[in-house]
């Protein structure tokens, strides 16, 4: 039935801000929690990197988010930056050295860090100029000599197809309101009505896609339905029910008890974060091209993510 | 916020310009233990602005606690370098602002997180100018 290759449609990039701020920053500020249980395993590469570097080294971790590498660097500090104040507030068990701040401008003296990762951030970046901003940052307030790592999500994935580089790509959240009826475990189904122009929709048994390019239409949104289940997909690989997002003007008008269906399904909601997914070589590019202060030392693919590890020349003022 | 941060944060304007050291202003202010760390300590004290850390303290009327003037050969001066840790690392700012010398541009501090995000409007000011030291 379902099948769950993402289908992502392009978007005109018309408002870099605006967009970051819907589809990533307020996403984030409201996925943290569940975004948090998901990413509590450091990446062995970026743990090693952080542990080859000097004893009683001064890094900073630009978009920590829950602060999963803030530990690693047992002799040193490691100061963690994130726009997202909810993520900066479940990172507080992780490290003392917070600061809410944007990775396009870092409110830090310049040679100051011996090392600053940026792990899957600037891809959240959406127009070129702000990206190579990130880059110029990281290599400012780098000391000569120190090291900075930085990780994108790769446009060529094995199990993410990718029609175009900039995609919304969803982030799926069980719903707190799902109940769940004692004993057999079966569910009750909930319905929701809602309407959309012309149309009445329901949530619950069809999953929408929307058609991206209106997204930043107030009430513009149009869908197509794909009349998939959501049960068959799996975690972000989904396609998305952009429902949540549009007004409603009619709420929950009924609820029924489905306990004969045995194939029931769980009610979710949906996040549309943005990224830009890199090509190969894309990355290295743009430190090459255009962060003269540092030199790459070494790119490499690891867990679906384009990677630079580059090193601050000596003799930049 | 620890000492340690405020002494490498500054505000970036336009043309290149920077508001350095911010103005702080604590409202709340915990105590907590860290690991004393002298090695690390020295490391930071080459990069760190030992007058920006002295007036931090005047500002949350911590003066007199360190010397003015950074002295000589302080590796082995061992009441110093306790206090300079103390300084540094285990006095934390809960509450307060910092504000921008040159702007006057006020920055909250919540939770002990500095929230130094700009608005929209500030950041097209700042973008693609080169920041300085």
């Amino acid at each position: 039935m379902a099948f769950c290759k993402p289908s992502i449609t392009s978007i005109d990039i018309a408002n870099s801000n605006k967009l970051e701020s819907e589809h990533v920053t307020s996403v984030y500020d409201s996925i943290a929690p569940h975004f948090s249980m998901t990413r509590y395993k450091p990446w062995p590469r970026v743990e090693s990197f952080i542990q080859s570097l000097p004893h009683n080294s001064l890094v900073a971790d630009l978009g920590c988010g829950n602060g999963k590498y803030l530990h690693i660097n047992s002799t040193g500090i490691t100061i963690g930056c994130d726009t997202c104040v909810n993520l900066l507030t479940l990172a507080k068990s992780s490290s003392p050295f917070l600061i809410q701040a944007d990775t396009t401008n870092l409110p830090f003296s310049s040679n100051t860090f011996d090392a600053v990762i940026s792990i899957a951030v600037i891809h959240h970046l959406s127009s070129e100029e702000r990206r190579v901003e990130a880059l110029k940052e990281m290599a400012r307030v780098l000391i000569p000599g120190g090291r900075m790592l930085v990780y994108v999500w790769a446009m060529e994935q094995d199990k993410r197809t990718f029609a175009t580089q900039d995609v919304l790509v969803p982030w799926r959240m069980k719903k707190a309101s799902t109940e769940t009826t004692e004993g057999n475990k079966i569910k009750k189904k909930k319905y929701r009505k809602k309407k959309l122009k012309n149309k009445v929709v329901k949530t619950g048994d069809i999953v929408y896609e929307a058609n991206l390019d209106n997204l930043f239409g107030e009430d513009n949104f149009t869908f197509e339905i794909e009349n998939i289940s959501i049960t068959n997909c799996k975690e972000d690989l989904e396609i998305i029910n952009e429902l949540e997002k549009v007004e409603e003007i009619e709420n929950v008008v009924l609820e029924k008890e489905q306990t004969q269906l045995e194939n029931t399904r769980d009610s979710f909601d949906t996040f549309m974060r943005y990224y830009h997914v890199f090509r190969e070589n894309e990355l290295r590019e743009l430190v090459d091209k255009f962060v003269s202060e540092v030199r790459v030392i070494d790119s490499y693919y690891d867990h679906e993510n384009w990677c630079v590890m580059a090193v601050k020349l000596a003799d930049t003022s | 916020m620890k000492l340690i941060t405020h002494n490498i944060l500054q505000n970036n304007m336009k043309d290149g310009k920077k508001g350095y050291p911010l103005v702080l202003q604590a409202t709340k202010i915990d105590k907590v233990i860290a690991e004393f760390n002298q090695e690390f300590l020295l490391r930071m004290l080459d990069r760190l602005e030992y007058h920006v850390l002295i007036h931090a303290l005047e500002m949350i009327g911590m003066k007199d606690f360190l010397p003015i003037i950074l002295p000589e050969n302080c590796s082995e001066d061992e009441a110093f370098m306790k206090n300079l840790h103390h300084a540094l690392l285990e006095i934390d700012i809960i509450e307060g602002e910092l504000i921008c010398p040159e702007s006057g541009r006020k920055f909250p501090i919540k939770d002990g997180i500095p929230n130094m995000l700009l608005t929209d409007e500030e950041e097209m000011a700042v973008d693609s100018e080169p920041k300085s030291k």
